[in-house]
Order: structure tokens, then C-alpha cells, then sequence
């Protein structure tokens, strides 16, 4: 895994003369700003073969700029270190983006680039919330104490941003502690490279490997006395006035305690519904998917296909037939998903920037735990109401292969789609507010049901929260645009062409007939365990596709207000949207698939029955 | 004093992985509640955790 690093730092192109300045810092101290201003824009994106990050590179003043993953120290612990390591190890020089609110955490990674010997910078970002959280920074004596240039920094609002591009030709090598620096001149001997010398000694088993040297043992009494070290220069330059009672500490203070919490969430995720459920799903999706796709561009798409090929071509029905590649996947993909997608995650952004979301994860871990879970599952549930697509490809910020089987599960199982909830609203809503009662306690039930099964039957240990809650913040428009324009971007660029791909297996299917022998199939389980009519068979194979359609599919049914809640809870706890299930596979493994499919079916037939015989 | 994680850990379990940057830590050359090197939370205080009572 290393090598390949390697070759790809490699692949860079730096000109003669020029620099590799190579930006590092932990997650989330503002990397992309200085990046961004350096370089412009992200000029060039290059791919990390066998992994999934990227490394930016643009060009500054004749120099090579190069962004490097968020890490808490150089070394090989996961897929960004390895990433960071080795472009940290090429590097002429570092600027390192320190966040000055964590600065005990954020000094070990400057210390240790430090004492790898490369010339550095240090940004000292976000001063402005330093300073509202009563820490003062004598920057002059951290300066002396690391030896290297200390620039205090605001990147948002662009202030030192000059200073820091001033003190780039002032980068200089640190100071060191002298046991160690003894202990990397001992490797030395063997290995030319001080930066690597010291990952040696730091027990990296894949610099270790290419010098085909054994680890010495050394990394725990190493980080030990970098973390003294950290602490010692931490009291004497930082200076505590914390204001434990302003506004921002009170209110982050009501945020995490149930008893104000569940009030502040509720009233958020009624804000959410409001814009994502309501504003979006209703007003901005008629435009673009009634309006704007299947309005003007499939009638345009369809009349350029047919000059070439008949409509009821195999080919005809691919392209632009019901499910076509060129039309459903488009209108769906562009129409109906990214409005929902781009509205979902600004107001995720918001929470996320403004320091709710670690909040929101802190109070309902207690919950979640009861389900195998913990609070930062909280991020994948809240996105599956937008798209469960998407949500199941952040499961993977939980911390074990168990939480993230429950949460996809549940996610496939239980959490309905915001575009499938603008169907069911409109379905239930003539019903009364009994109906959309029973309807959310009976999805509840199950989500409670079938999360504390899995907790229980499941072999392993789910993980503990273990957050730091970052401060309060006003969040910055302009990042969260941005945010939101770039997972928008990845939304479009991941789900695009597995929809497309479900797309075509399903209008080969229709072609084949093999859609009205499956609808053949389940009609008497529809018909006698249901107690739904035989039609309504079609709308659950049409949910196979996505379940928003087979919802969409009931609204052409004469149901009486019983069947429309049971044909709503089966449809609902049905199986995940083909995209759902390819990303299912692609993140867990076919087996694990294959159990989500199957399970999604038989609760959701259990589920549906069992209300059935008891309403109908 | 490190109730939570302590009370769980095995008697004879030497380590703990911090969940936040992935270091192996030795409980016995711990010597705070925090990892040494992403300084996140590794063990919570008997009076934060009272999972024991």
C-alpha cells in the first residue's frame, strides 16, 4: 500500500527550481482555504490507486502546492496517514494549519513534523474563536519554543493569509528534543532520510520495510515525551479566561441534555422537514422533475432518439422507454434526487459547521446504544431520510463492521427517502392525523425491533462515542456552498451511473416479460395475506426499483383508508431502491446484500400482513 | 479512576486502541484520560461513566 504512494508523490510534477510546498494539518482546521488561496482553485486531482482519497496539487509562484488528508500524526494507521506520510516525507517545505482552539491537539503533528527535520510553517487558524473562548496564545514565545515561523491566521475571513504566503521563504527546520534527535542520528547511519529515520524509530512498519529494517520498539516513550513535550509548551503559551457563561456555552450546554435537547432537535428537524420534505420535495421538485425533465428535456430527447431508432425498439425501449437510460435515469437522477441531495445537505452543512450535528450525536447516543449503535450514527440515520443512497456510503464513519451492518440494515430497513416521504404525506394526509400515527409507531416499532434483534444476535463489540464537542460557530455561507455543491457533485457522480446501470436491467426485464411473471408471482401473497387488490402487486415491483415509485405506483389504486396504510408501512419497510442495494454491495459484501434484500422483504410482508389482519 | 473503559477492560488486556487515530496505547504508561497523540478522550472518569452502579 505504501509503494504505490510513493509512485504517485512521484508522479507530481514539480519543475526545476520549484518547491514542493506541502500543506498538513488535523481534520477540519481549514486546509482547503489556504489551498485555495495559494493555488487559485483545486487545479489538478490525483487518484490514489487502492484507495478512495485524493491529493490536490496546484501551482504558486513557480512552486508545487500539495493538499494532504486531515491526520493527527505522520504515520501509517489508516489509508489518509499512509497518504500524508508520504507526501509529508517529499515535502521542501510544510505549512502546517494549526487550529488554535485544539492547539494540544494539533502540536503533537507539528512537533512531529518538526523532528523530521522539514523546513516549516505554522498557521495558526481560527484566532477569532480562540479568543471568544478566552484562550490567549503568546504567539512570540511559541515561535521561540518550536522554533519555526507562528502565524496567526482567520482564513474565512482571509485575514493573515498574506503574512502566511510572506513567511513561506522564512520556513525553517525546528527544535528537537535532544534524546531524540541522538536516536534519529543512530538510524541515520543506516538510512539516509531523517524524516523516515524518525518514522523508523516510530515503529512505521512500512518505512521500516523499505529499508528492510526491523521496528526498534520506540513509539510509545517517543510519543510519550512529544506529549509531555506538547503539554510543557502548551503552559507556557496559552493563557485560559474561559467565559463558561456566554450565550454560545449556555446554549451548547441545553443542546446535549435531554431534557433541552429533544425540544432543540425536534424543533431542528422540523426546520428540516420544512425545507427538505416540504419546500423542496413539493415546490422545487415539480419544477424540475414535472416541469423542467419530463416536460421539455425527455420530449427533446425522445424526438432526437426517434429520428435514428423506433421507440419500440429493444434499443428504443432502453434508451427512452419507461425505465429509459436516457430519460428515467436522467429525470430521476438530475430532476428529482439532486434537488432533494442539494437541500438535504445544506442544511446538514449547517448543523455540521455550526457544531450541532456532534451534539445531536452526543444526545441520542444513549438511544442508539440500546440498538448497537452509537450517537455518531446519528449522521447516516439523518441522511437516510434524504437518500439512502447516500446515507449507507457514510456509514462508513462508524467505528465497527458490526455498527455499520445495523445501520445499513436499519437505513435499508426502516428510514424512508425523502422523496418517497413526499408520496406517503401525500397518501396519508386525507387519512387524518390517527392514520399518520399508527403509520409512524408501527415504522418505529420495527426500526426499535429490529435494531435491538441485530444488537443482540450479531457477534462483536460496537464501539463508544468518543467526541470532543468542537464550539459553537456561526457558520460561513460560503463553506457551506460550497460543501454542499461538492457532495452534491459526488452524489451525481457516484449514484449517476449505477442508476443508469438498475435502469437497464430493468427495461431488459420488461422486454424479456420477466417484470409480469414476477408480478404473477407475489399477487397472492398481495391478494390473500395483504388483503390488497391484485394491481397492487405492480406497485411492489415497481418499489424493487425504488421504493418512492411503488408508492407513487399505489396512488392510481381504488384503496379503502385501511389497505392505503397497510400498501404504505409494506412499501415503506420494503427493499432498499436498486441504487441503495448496488452501494450495499459495494460497501458490505454480496452475502451481507443478499441478507439485507431478503430481510427487507420478509419484515416488510410480516409487518404489512400482520397490520392487515388486524385493521382489514 | 478510569471507571468506564476500565471496569470493561479485561484483567488481562495491556492496551487500548484510541478509536480516533488508531495508536496502540499501553494502559500501563497511560498517564492521562487522553490519547497521547490525537489527545481525544480514551477512558472517561468513574464519576462520568457510573456504568458499575
Amino acid at each position: 500500500m505504501a509503494g504505490h504512494c510513493h509512485e504517485v508523490v512521484d508522479t507530481i510534477e514539480v519543475p526545476e527550481g520549484a518547491k514542493r510546498i506541502v500543506l498538513a494539518g488535523n481534520p477540519n482546521v481549514g486546509k482547503s482555504i489556504f489551498f485555495n488561496e495559494l493555488t487559485g482553485v483545486y487545479v489538478d486531482v490525483s487518484n490514489f490507486p487502492g484507495t478512495t482519497l485524493d491529493i490536490s496539487y496546484g501551482k504558486y509562484e513557480g512552486d508545487i502546492v500539495i493538499d494532504t488528508p486531515g491526520v493527527y500524526g505522520v504515520s501509517s494507521f489508516n489509508d489518509e496517514e499512509i497518504v500524508a506520510r508520504d507526501v509529508i516525507m517529499e515535502a521542501d517545505v510544510v505549512l502546517n494549519i494549526v487550529d488554535a482552539v485544539h492547539l494540544e491537539r494539533d502540536l503533537f503533528l507539528t512537533q512531529q513534523i518538526i523532528d523530521m527535520g522539514i523546513p516549516v510553517v505554522v498557521a495558526l487558524n481560527m484566532m477569532d474563536e480562540a479568543e471568544k473562548n478566552g484562550l490567549e496564545i503568546d504567539i512570540k514565545k511559541l515561535e521561540k519554543t518550536l522554533g519555526v515561523p507562528v502565524v496567526p491566521t482567520i482564513a474565512p475571513k482571509g485575514i493573515g493569509l498574506n503574512d502566511v504566503k510572506e513567511a513561506l521563504s522564512e520556513a525553517r527546520v525546528g527544535k528537537t528534543d535532544q534524546q531524540l534527535q541522538q536516536k534519529i542520528e543512530r538510524v541515520r547511519g543506516k538510512v539516509d532520510s531523517r524524516p523516515e529515520a524518525l518514522l523508523i524509530l516510530e515503529d512505521d512498519p512500512n518505512v521500516a520495510d523499505r529499508h528492510g529494517i526491523d521496528v526498534p520498539g520506540e513509539r510509545e516513550s517517543i510519543y510519550k515525551e512529544r506529549r509531555k513535550r506538547v503539554n510543557k509548551i502548551i503552559d507556557q503559551v496559552v493563557t485560559r479566561n474561559e467565559n463558561k457563561n456566554s450565550f454560545k456555552n449556555m446554549l451548547g450546554r441545553l443542546m446535549v441534555k435531554p431534557l433541552t435537547g429533544i425540544p432543540i432537535l425536534l424543533l431542528v428537524l422540523y426546520a428540516m422537514y420544512q425545507l427538505v420534505g416540504v419546500f423542496i420535495a413539493q415546490t422545487v421538485v415539480d419544477f424540475t422533475e414535472g416541469t423542467v425533465f419530463a416536460g421539455m428535456y425527455e420530449p427533446f430527447i425522445r424526438g432526437i432518439v426517434t429520428k435514428v431508432i423506433s421507440a419500440e425498439s429493444a434499443l428504443g425501449t432502453i434508451l427512452i422507454g419507461e425505465f429509459g437510460v436516457l430519460t428515467m435515469t436522467v429525470t430521476y437522477t438530475l430532476g428529482l434526487l439532486l434537488p432533494l441531495v442539494i437541500g438535504f445537505y445544506f442544511f446538514l452543512s449547517l448543523m455540521e459547521d455550526s457544531g450541532y450535528l456532534p451534539r445531536v450525536a452526543t444526545l441520542v447516543d444513549r438511544v442508539l446504544t440500546k440498538l448497537g449503535l452509537n450517537g455518531r450514527a446519528v449522521i447516516p440515520l439523518i441522511l437516510g431520510f434524504g437518500c439512502v443512497t447516500m446515507a449507507t456510503i457514510t456509514t462508513r464513519l462508524l467505528g465497527s463492521k458490526r455498527e455499520r451492518i445495523i445501520a445499513t440494515f436499519l437505513l435499508g430497513l426502516a428510514i424512508p427517502c425523502s422523496a418517497q416521504l413526499g408520496v406517503i404525506a401525500g397518501l396519508i394526509a386525507p387519512l387524518g392525523f390517527s392514520a399518520l400515527l399508527l403509520y409512524t409507531t408501527v415504522i418505529f416499532v420495527v426500526f426499535i425491533i429490529a435494531g435491538t434483534m441485530l444488537h443482540a444476535v450479531l457477534p462483536g463489540d460496537s464501539t463508544d462515542l468518543l467526541i470532543d464537542l468542537p464550539p459553537l460557530r456561526m457558520p460561513r455561507i460560503g463553506n457551506v456552498m460550497t460543501k454542499t455543491f461538492n457532495k452534491a457533485r459526488m452524489f451525481v457522480e457516484e449514484a449517476g451511473p449505477i442508476f443508469a446501470l438498475g435502469a437497464l436491467i430493468i427495461s431488459v426485464m420488461k422486454l424479456q416479460g420477466w417484470l409480469v411473471a414476477i408480478q404473477n408471482f407475489v399477487a397472492p401473497i398481495t391478494v390473500s395475506w395483504l388483503k390488497l387488490p391484485k394491481e397492487a402487486a405492480v406497485a411492489f415491483i415497481m418499489g424493487i426499483v425504488r421504493r418512492d415509485f411503488g408508492a407513487a405506483g399505489l396512488t392510481g389504486l381504488a384503496l379503502s383508508p385501511e389497505q392505503t396504510l397497510v400498501s404504505l408501512i409494506t412499501i415503506t419497510l420494503f427493499v432498499p431502491c436498486i441504487a441503495a442495494m448496488m452501494i450495499i454491495f459495494k460497501e458490505r459484501n454480496w452475502k451481507e446484500a443478499v441478507l439485507i434484500w431478503l430481510g427487507s422483504w420478509i419484515t416488510a410482508f410480516t409487518v404489512g400482513g400482520l397490520v392487515a389482519q388486524v385493521l382489514i | 479512576m478510569f471507571a468506564k473503559d476500565n471496569c470493561e477492560l479485561k484483567e488481562e488486556e495491556e492496551s487500548i486502541t484510541c478509536p480516533q487515530c488508531g495508536v496502540k496505547v499501553n494502559i500501563e504508561e497511560l498517564e492521562s484520560l487522553r490519547c497521547p497523540r490525537c489527545f481525544a478522550v480514551l477512558l472517561k472518569k468513574c464519576e462520568d461513566c457510573n456504568k458499575c452502579k
